[in-house]
């Protein structure tokens, strides 16, 4: 028998593996934010500098 | 002079919850958003939440409440938009603050508008305005300079807590910083933070 891909399964099948990317991009964006955090020894926190010490006078 | 403040504590928090020190990065409005995304802070704090911003940004939760308020003397009668007539009331021109009065502002209202936050409280502390219209944060600040003073709140503009923000798909950060505030709101840590710098407790509902 003879076996052929349907253009929905390639399509299907297309969707799978982007999603698979994803899934893994996203996990690997996560993993590299907190591993270079730790390598680095410090987190860069961004804070106003046109704010006085307090805190910042609002979110913008 | 050591900086210190809400968020330099919370930033210390931070980074002793992810076992790291917090190097703390000057931002300005402009350069706020790029500033994550070209990778020159892990973090930004006191970012509001919108949901334009969250298509290029992570929010945690709230860390933080921030509300715009209409603050005066005790003697001085105001308990709403109307009863600004006839009052002098100074803000921090184009700020938030400023669109916020001048959009509930009645005719006869005198709004006297300022480059700073200086010029405001200089302005309420001297009397040249009965009132101000200013951030939470920014009342703390006053209370706790000028302790004689106390203005009170006389009612709230806008409210609109402050957020952190992530790089976009940075989920394990995010994931962290959202534990370590449901533990700091369970433990009360974090109202504590809120009564120190901000000289109010978090919120019921925060």
């Amino acid at each position: 028998m003879k076996k052929t891909l349907s253009r929905r399964g390639v399509l299907a099948s297309t969707a799978m593996l982007a999603l698979g990317l994803l899934t893994f991009g996203a996990h690997q964006a996560s993993a590299d934010a907190l591993e270079d955090i730790a390598k680095a020894g410090s987190i860069k926190v961004g804070i106003f500098e046109t704010s006085p010490p307090l805190r910042p006078w609002a979110p913008t | 002079m050591t900086v210190q403040g809400y968020d330099v504590e919370m930033a210390e928090i931070i980074a002793k919850h992810l076992g790291v020190k917090a190097d703390l990065v000057g931002i300005t409005g402009q350069n706020l958003i790029p500033s994550l995304s070209e990778g020159k802070v892990d973090l930004l704090l006191s970012i509001g939440f919108s949901d334009e911003r969250a298509l290029v940004v992570d929010f945690t939760d709230p860390y933080a409440p921030y509300y715009i308020a209409v603050m005066g003397p005790e003697e001085v009668a105001v308990a709403n938009a109307a009863d600004l007539a006839g009052k002098t009331i100074a803000v921090n021109r184009g700020t938030l603050e400023d669109t916020e009065v001048t959009k509930v502002a009645p005719a006869g209202a005198d709004i006297q508008r300022y480059s700073d936050y200086n010029g405001v409280i200089s302005a309420f502390l001297s009397g040249q305005a009965q009132l101000m219209v200013v951030g939470n944060d920014v009342g703390a600040t006053i209370l706790a300079k000028n302790p004689a003073i106390k203005p009170v709140e006389k009612f709230q503009l806008l409210t609109s807590p402050s957020n952190m923000a992530v790089k976009k798909g940075e989920a394990g950060l995010q994931k962290k910083l959202n534990e370590l505030l449901a533990s700091m709101r369970a433990d009360g840590s974090l109202n504590d933070l809120a009564v120190k710098w901000l000289k109010a407790p978090l919120p019921k509902d925060f």
